[in-house]
């Protein structure tokens, strides 16, 4: 079974979106989406390059709430590898 | 209980993935690309030896018992929470969690609610199937993903459960004894039809529903459609005889079942097996479709085999939804009395295969929830996958076949092969030192 964590949309252009999770950043295609999406809005990634499903903002931040009390772990590692991403200027 | 477990972290190797096709679509990024550290994925270590792929370990970093971790939360809440921790398959996942906690209540939802679930199920499996052929497939025979009709095809397959859920409150899907519903018939017909013929369309050369084996051959050898082209390039060659194995298929198997195992082998979960011994199950074993009886008698049961089994669901997803649409009817919801206690499974058949739920109610919370999904029969350690590896024939591209294997599989996350490079020295290097 595969979790998917919520990404945030930071920007879109045009068929692409840049989307956040835990501070790490990545590129990712919206042709796969059943939705349109704008920046604020979180989406669930499916294959590490799509965005393939809106998630309402409420649920989203459930669904990291949910994540973070379940994984504690896995989501320090996520901040970790956006802290230094961000670090690294990206 | 087993606690959930984090995936490890991804080690950087000489690592095969269709990273290149799927990254070719978003053209250069100021951003990183990498793997990101929640990525989920399965790991083979393989080595190339004397020209031969021989596989050495599968490992699967993905969590586990996340189901698990609700215990303990009001029974209500499971089928709402389950879709926000599994949003990509969020509908088999909350289906089968209602239906457990429906048995274990002692609830029988209404006739019209339970073909309501099953056809936003074979939707999901529609999006699902659009996925495996355009997504995954697509780069397994040189041609890039074709994500905008993969699009197409999850949101006709998104509208036909907005459109089956008219009048029906937001999270009515995964209400416990069902809600009230009122579906827009004509709409839904249009839209079934729609993503009908869009599955259709995925394997063109399988539309006609008197072909036999012989003729539908001869159909994807002149074919263009994706699945007419791998499937005819694993029926070629050395390929021909590639993806058997000796593990069982696992045929359909009753509720009784997956609870007497679930309930009593914590480790099922996570390692399953058909009484001690791995087995397969998906569009193989299931054999949804009567033609993959004939390619197995025929053809036995190999990659190319495994390959149709999985192409030939598109049109009977199709075929499928049209019938359950016939069977769709106004709903209302059922008494629940959630402060009984008691013990339920809920099972669904997704594209990979069955989703089994098992869950204990006691005083209005979940005492115990465990559940068991397709990728971990096929890529067991000891399963089908790895055994077909151990089995394969000498191939001219071994990790190119092993990528074919694993999609004819369908792991729910990305197979990530690492390849260490053969450690034996060539064939010549003694007599070269010796002279």
């Amino acid at each position: 079974m595969c979790i998917a964590i919520p990404a945030e949309v930071v920007s879109v252009d045009g068929v692409s979106a840049v989307v956040d999770v835990y501070g790490e950043r990545f590129v990712v295609s919206l042709l796969a989406m059943s939705e349109a999406v704008e920046p604020g809005d979180f989406v669930a990634l499916q294959a590490r390059y799509y965005a393939v499903t809106k998630i309402a903002r409420e649920e989203a931040r459930e669904s990291r709430r949910l994540l973070e009390e379940l994984f504690p772990e896995l989501v320090d590692r996520a901040r970790t590898a956006g802290a230094a991403a961000a670090e690294a200027g990206q | 209980m087993p606690e959930p477990r984090a995936p490890p972290q991804p080690k950087p190797g000489n690592s095969v993935d269709d990273s290149p096709q799927h990254a070719a679509l978003l053209g250069s990024s100021p951003v990183g690309l990498a793997w990101p550290a929640l990525e989920q994925w399965i790991r083979l270590d393989a080595a190339s030896v004397d020209g031969r792929l021989v596989a050495r370990t599968l490992t699967s970093a993905r969590a586990d018992g996340i189901a698990g971790a609700l215990a303990g939360r009001p029974v209500q809440s499971v089928p709402r929470l389950l879709p926000q921790l599994f949003p990509l398959c969020g509908t088999a996942h909350a289906v089968a969690g209602v239906a457990a906690i429906e048995e274990a209540l002692g609830i029988v939802a209404s006739p019209a609610e339970l073909a309501f679930r099953e056809l936003i199920l074979l939707a999901e499996h529609g999006a699902a199937l659009g996925w495996r052929v355009l997504m995954d497939w697509a780069p397994l025979i040189g041609q890039p993903p074709e994500a905008h009709a993969c699009g197409e095809i999850r949101r006709t397959a998104a509208a036909v459960g907005a459109t089956a859920s008219a009048g029906a409150e937001r999270g009515h899907w995964a209400r416990i004894g069902g809600t009230r519903r009122r579906p827009d018939r004509n709409g839904l017909g249009r839209t079934v039809s729609e993503i009908a013929r869009r599955l259709v369309d995925l394997f063109p050369e399988a539309a006609d529903p008197v072909l036999s084996l012989g003729g539908l051959e001869r159909a994807m050898q002149r074919g263009a459609s994706i699945p007419a082209r791998m499937i005819s390039g694993a029926r070629a060659g050395a390929l021909a005889e590639y993806g058997r194995h000796d593990r069982p298929l696992l045929a359909s198997r009753t509720a009784d079942w997956f609870a007497a195992r679930l309930a009593a082998e914590p480790g099922f979960c996570r390692a399953p097996t058909l009484d001690g011994i791995p087995a397969e199950v998906g569009p193989l074993a299931a054999q949804r479709h009567p033609m993959v009886a004939d390619a197995v008698a025929q053809w036995g049961p190999t990659l190319a085999t495994r390959l149709l089994a999985a192409a030939l669901d598109a049109p009977v997803v199709a075929q499928r939804l049209q019938r359950t649409l016939d069977r769709l009817a106004d709903a209302d919801p059922v008494e629940v009395d959630l402060a009984r206690s008691g013990c339920g499974t809920g099972i669904v058949e997704t594209a990979r295969g069955p989703l089994a739920y098992f869950i204990e109610v006691e005083g209005g919370r979940a005492k115990m929830l465990r559940s068991v999904a397709p990728t971990e029969w096929n890529f067991h350690p000891d399963g089908p996958f790895m055994a077909a590896l151990a089995a394969a024939p000498r191939l001219p591209d071994p990790v190119l076949a092993a990528r074919l294997l694993a999609a004819s599989f369908d792991p729910c996350v990305p197979l990530r092969i690492e390849m260490a490079p053969d450690d034996r020295p060539p064939p010549n290097a003694g007599s070269a030192h010796h002279a």
